[in-house]
């Protein structure tokens, strides 16, 4: 199906500049791909590498980083290295993003109507009146009530959630192939963030999509197909009742066991030793290493993403599950 | 026995820009020796206030605090020495709760030389015990904040929280900055710490699955309000204040139970312009007249059960089960 995929992120690799005067790896080697209708979502700790790569896919990454090797095909049409003209057609138009904090990705001295219209008119040839009506029916579309008398208001005068529609709307406005969310609800209350994953689930899967969250359940709630990255790797992927029920990587396990469950008996919280690594940390060996229960002497070398079994793949020399005698190869 | 903490009737209002902000309107809580309450509430709703109200940082403008039986409301700061050292508290932000400029020996010694604990060869003793308790390593007594991870931070606050060994430690979000894998560890390491000290807590969190695990008795507010208290199992098994179920039901989970949702409308109102009658009535889904007229009391509806609403348990959770029963089917 690589063919059909809307964005396809093939061995992608970001770096920083380090101290030393050498170059941290941030994101190593991620491949990554959307099809059409399809929510993926991408899942790990803080500092794994997620926003970065949300980032690199809207051709924002921050400088003085930048990405060293490999391709990212937004529907064909490789965007490492394009020209700063073409990918701001593209950012808006064909890939939209909500951020996290919609402080960042609100202009707070605009008005949401002209943030929206401004967009609608960077990417369609229609008259200003023309753009305000398409960008009031998007601010009606992701349920903001009064949508003609929110036009004229700022972002701060909204609240918490109306302030998250409307950037749902501004990424949405010009009916992207592909809408790319980084942490849409961690600033937002448990009831709040239900009505926002209710919102997100309906237009991402009219497109094509990748959330991401460091919630295990806020992707389980949405998700089609799930990929688990560790320290700029991908470890996991998978189809998300699959990978939920019988996780193969370690660290998959030991984030679900982590999770705290409502069970009367309240059993002690299994939490996963020791600290996510520094992206610095040396990339010889499993990153996993240091805290894993598994660890044999194999992993000393870094196993590579490889495929197994029905739609899924795992980075582990001796995935959970795997007979005995490959768990010992 | 009289209860380790017992606040009632507090009434704490902001003067801004826009109005008389009124963050508790009469809000009654009690915490017993060595137990934990959870608060739960949507953000806003004024869990921050009544903990800083309750440690006295904020002055409530009206209602009482007893700690273990003495009045503490008005005490002057000579006064409150001595219920500070059985006081204590952790913030969510272990970024902005630490001096950054303070060894963290500092920072550990530094309520312990406040109450003249010891000699300074106890206090150095005291302090590399409370390092090796809560699980950092023996060099991180002379390091700064800055060179640690989030959850060692808050490792290092939970040490200058409990070296007094105080009967209760108040948690504002003590694990909500952190990464799920961290979290289970600090979790672990407060139960530990009641395990062995036997202080009673008072944790607020937004993460139901997270207070049920922790907590004896759970108190949810809304808007300024207690909406309703109960033990921890009884709240999870059978909510009866409908923003309880609410709650409950838009807790996420990787449980793959195909649950339903009941996704409330609307969002929460200003606490500036609170709406009359029930505060919850603009997004109840079973509001009626009457809810928008009178304002329901929080009033027991069995043994150590309290819930401020016309019609308890009428709104019923959308599944058949108890959420503990369907755990353990999804489990076999
Ligand atoms: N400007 C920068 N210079 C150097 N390193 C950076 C820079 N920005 C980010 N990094 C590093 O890149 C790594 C990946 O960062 P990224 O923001 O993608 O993480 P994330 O997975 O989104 O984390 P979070 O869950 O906290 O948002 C981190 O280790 C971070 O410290
Ligand atoms: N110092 C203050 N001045 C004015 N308003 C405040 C102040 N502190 C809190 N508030 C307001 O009081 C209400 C309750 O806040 P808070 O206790 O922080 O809620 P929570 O911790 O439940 O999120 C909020 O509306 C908040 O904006
Ligand atoms: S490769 Fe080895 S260390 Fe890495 S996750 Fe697998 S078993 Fe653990
Ligand atoms: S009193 Fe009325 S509006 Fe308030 S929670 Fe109960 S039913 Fe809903
Ligand atoms: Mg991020
Ligand atoms: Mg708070």
């Amino acid at each position: 199906m690589a063919d059909t995929a809307l964005l396809q992120i093939e061995d992608l690799k970001i770096g920083f500049p380090a101290r030393d005067g050498g170059e941290v790896t941030i994101v190593d080697g991620v491949s990554l791909s959307v099809n059409h209708g399809e929510i993926v979502g991408l899942v790990g700790e803080s500092g794994s590498g997620k926003s970065m790569l949300a980032l690199a896919s809207m051709g924002l990454v921050p400088r003085p980083g930048r990405i060293t090797a490999g391709s990212i095909k937004l529907l064909g049409e490789d965007t490492v290295g394009l020209p700063d003209r073409r990918m701001q057609d593209l950012r808006g138009g064909t890939i939209g993003m909500v951020f996290q904090d919609p402080m960042t990705g609100l202009n707070p001295v605009r008005t949401i109507g002209s943030l929206l219209s401004e967009s609608v008119r960077r990417h369609q040839r229609v008259s200003r009146d023309r753009a305000l009506e398409i960008a009031e029916a998007a601010l009606t579309s992701v349920g903001i009530p009064a949508a003609h008398e929110r036009l004229s208001v700022y972002p701060h005068q909204l609240s918490g959630g109306l302030r998250q529609r409307a950037m749902i709307a501004l990424a949405l406005v010009n009916d992207p192939a592909v809408i790319i969310a980084d942490e849409p609800t961690t600033a937002l209350d448990t009831t709040i963030q239900a009505q926002i994953l209710d919102l997100l689930r309906a237009k991402l899967v009219a497109a094509g999509g990748i959330l991401i969250t460091h919630d295990l359940g806020v992707a389980a709630e949405i998700c089609d197909r799930l990929a688990v990255i560790y320290h700029g790797r991908l470890v996991e992927t998978g189809p998300t009742a699959d990978l939920l029920a019988a996780p193969r990587h370690p660290y998959t396990e030991g984030l679900l066991r982590a999770i705290p469950r409502f069970d009367r008996s309240r059993p002690r919280l299994v939490p996963i030793p020791g600290q996510p690594p520094a992206p610095s940390m040396d990339r010889g060996a499993c990153s996993f290493r240091p805290r894993c229960d598994y660890a044999m002497d194999a992993c000393a070398k870094a196993p590579a993403l490889t495929p197994d079994g029905a739609d899924r793949s795992v980075a582990c020399w001796a995935p959970i599950g795997a007979p005995v005698l490959e768990r010992r190869a | 026995m009289t209860p380790l903490l017992q606040a009632s009737d507090l009434e704490v209002r902001f003067d801004t820009p826009k109005g008389i902000l009124h963050a508790l309107d009469g809000v009654s809580i009690e915490v017993a020796r060595g137990e934990t309450v959870g608060l739960v509430g949507e953000s806003g709703s004024g869990k921050s206030t009544l903990a800083m109200t309750l440690m006295r940082a904020i002055d409530p403008d009206g209602g009482r605090i007893l700690f273990d039986g003495q009045d503490i409301t008005h005490l002057k700061p000579k006064a409150l020495k001595p219920v500070r050292r059985r006081l204590q508290m952790i913030f969510q932000d272990p970024y902005a709760s630490l001096d950054p400029r303070m060894t963290v020996r500092r920072i550990i010694a530094e309520p312990l030389k406040a109450h003249k604990t010891g000699s300074r060869a106890e206090i150095e003793a005291r302090v590399a015990a409370l390092i090796d308790a809560v699980g950092l390593p023996p060099d991180a007594a002379e390091r700064l904040p800055a060179q640690f991870s989030g959850g060692q931070r808050q490792r290092i606050a939970i040490a200058r929280a409990i070296a007094l060994e105080p009967n209760l430690v108040i948690a504002d979000e003590p694990v909500s900055a952190l990464d799920v894998s961290i979290q289970a560890q600090i979790v672990n390491l407060l139960r530990d710490i009641q395990e062995r000290l036997g202080i009673a807590y008072l944790v607020v969190a937004h993460d139901l699955a997270l207070v049920h695990q922790i907590a004896n008795r759970i108190v949810v507010m809304y808007l300024g309000r207690v909406v309703e208290e109960a033990s921890a199992d009884d709240l999870i098994d059978a909510p009866q204040h409908p923003y309880t179920v609410a709650l409950l039901s838009a807790q996420p989970t990787t449980d793959q139970d195909g649950r339903s949702r009941l996704v409330l409308k609307g969002d929460p109102p200003s606490p500036i312009d609170r709406p009359p009658g029930c505060p919850f009535h603009p997004r109840c889904p079973i509001a009626r007249a009457r809810c928008a007229a009178e304002t329901p009391p929080l009033t027991g509806v069995s043994d150590g059960r309290r819930v401020a609403c016309f019609y308890p348990g009428e709104l019923a959770v959308p599944w058949d089960q108890p959420v503990q029963e369907q755990r353990r089917e999804i489990a076999q």
